[in-house]
């Protein structure tokens, strides 16, 4: 066989196999292995969820007796061991933090409403215990993303490069002292961008972004 | 491309007197190889995102100050190790800046700039060998043997960061996840070269592409916080750590490069 040609295919096999070993490790040999980038952000993103889904099943079986009032009094002790915990949770993983947090904010006024709407109710509830399950997931189910207001990726669900938002906070930051909490989100945000984490970077500058315009 | 034989070991008789320009590859080489590619990333991190020069700036005052070291460099007719360093330094953040730039800038995909950067790397070994009737790294002996020698380095990098991120973004496995398959593709690749007769200019080369990875993944993994996975010894300290590692081999080589001339 002529060199060159041995030595193509020998490299091509030498590389081919370490690659084929990784692949059907991460299938076969590591079942409980993530299999998508949403469930690993899932388990690393906020943890275990499960008390908060406990609550959410109760308050959905109080809301089908029709007892609004107590539905609303269960979901107070979500509210009050998701704000209890908040700082860890959004430390954790800020994008996955805001979506959960929103939903939960469409859960508890639907149910404090003047007049509160069975239906409403139900619904924004089942999204509650939905977006409790994949909160990454729900995080970056649609399309163009918005953190706090603020959109975070492309059309195709891209996040966009971390420079550009961290460019747009320091113009913001031009003219004034930041405040502390946002000179933290500051520095996070420039540590995941310096990772190549557009993602959580984009999640940092976006609140930083958004506690700015107050 | 061609096969390395024993002749390609032995100088050619015109060339008896003559230097070779660039360094033999000794685990010294490679030790100074990984953590110049850490140390490169991070520099240019840090000028890009927290210096707020941003990548387009960035990418034109780092090509400059190549340029300068590339000169350096070519004046010194022979290998001088902290004047190669300094220049494989310079080359690893441009090789990394240009990818950078197509993927975020240009928009272009990173499986496109792999396929590009893997022609523009074998054309250009083979107008090298057209040319020079070698691909061999022992005989850097001439001014347009060295410039062929930097172009395929410069084109490794940033073919290596293209994959590596390639790699990164299809598997979703993170920079350790990262980091253990090119450290097997590493090993295999080694293992073919002392076992099985790969041709040593290939495996040095296929090895030059993958060590880029390699090296980001490691840096990713000191530098990185326990949350994300990395043993949290942060940019700072990682960056000072592998500068010193790079001085502490480049000093050495210096010392005894300086005594066998004696």
């Amino acid at each position: 066989m002529h060199p060159t040609l041995r030595n193509f295919l020998l490299s091509a096999v030498l590389i081919a196999i370490p690659v084929t070993g990784f692949v059907a490790a991460e299938k076969y040999l590591l079942p409980s292995a993530p299999t998508s980038t949403a469930q690993i952000n899932t388990q690393q993103g906020l943890g275990d969820l499960s008390a908060y889904q406990v609550i959410v099943a109760d308050t959905q079986k109080i809301a089908d007796t029709g007892d609004l009032k107590a539905a609303e009094q269960r979901i107070t002790d979500l509210e009050t061991l998701w704000d209890q915990n908040a700082t860890d949770l959004r430390k954790a993983d800020a994008g996955a933090w805001t979506t959960v947090d929103a939903a939960a904010d469409e859960a508890f006024s639907a149910l404090r409403s003047g007049k509160p709407e069975i239906s409403a109710v139900k619904q924004a509830l089942a999204n509650l215990s939905q977006t409790l399950q994949a909160p990454v997931a729900a995080a970056t189910a649609q399309p163009v993303q918005k953190i706090a207001g603020i959109v975070v990726t492309d059309e195709t669900g891209r996040a966009l490069p971390c420079e550009v938002l961290i460019g747009k906070l320091r113009d913001t930051l031009a003219n004034s002292q930041p405040s502390a909490s946002v000179a933290d989100l500051q520095s996070r945000a420039l540590e995941r961008c310096n990772a190549d984490d557009d993602a959580h970077a984009n999640a940092f500058t976006a609140q930083a972004l958004a506690q700015l315009k107050g | 491309m061609s096969n390395i034989t024993a002749a390609d070991y032995d100088h050619p008789s015109g060339f008896e007197t003559a230097v070779n320009r660039v360094p033999e590859v000794t685990p010294g080489f490679w030790i100074i190889k990984l953590t110049a590619v850490t140390m490169g990333e991070t520099a240019a991190d840090f000028l890009a995102v927290n210096l707020g020069l941003g990548l387009g700036t960035t990418t034109l005052l780092m090509t400059a100050i190549l340029v300068a070291a590339m000169f350096w460099q070519f004046s010194q007719k022979r290998y001088v190790p902290a004047v190669y360093w300094t220049a494989v330094v310079l080359i690893s953040v441009v090789g990394t800046l240009i990818t950078d730039n197509m993927t975020d800038a240009l928009g272009i995909p990173l499986l496109d700039s792999t396929i590009g950067f893997t022609i523009a790397l074998a054309g250009t070994f083979a107008v090298w060998f057209a040319s020079e009737r070698t691909l061999s790294i022992h005989e850097v002996f001439s001014v347009r043997r060295e410039a062929f020698y930097w172009l395929a380095i410069l084109f490794t990098f940033a073919l290596g960061t293209a994959v590596g991120d390639l790699i990164s973004e299809a598997f979703g496995v993170g920079f350790a996840g990262t980091g253990v398959l090119f450290g097997l593709i590493i090993a295999s690749l080694a293992l073919g070269y002392f076992a099985l007769g790969l041709g040593g200019l290939w495996a040095f080369w296929l090895c030059y592409i993958f060590t880029r990875p390699l090296g980001a993944s490691f840096g990713d993994f000191l530098a990185q916080p326990a949350d994300y996975g990395g043993l949290g010894f942060g940019t700072i300290v990682t960056s000072v750590a592998f500068l010193a590692i790079i001085a502490l081999t480049v000093a050495y080589m210096t010392l005894r490069s300086s005594n066998k001339t004696k």
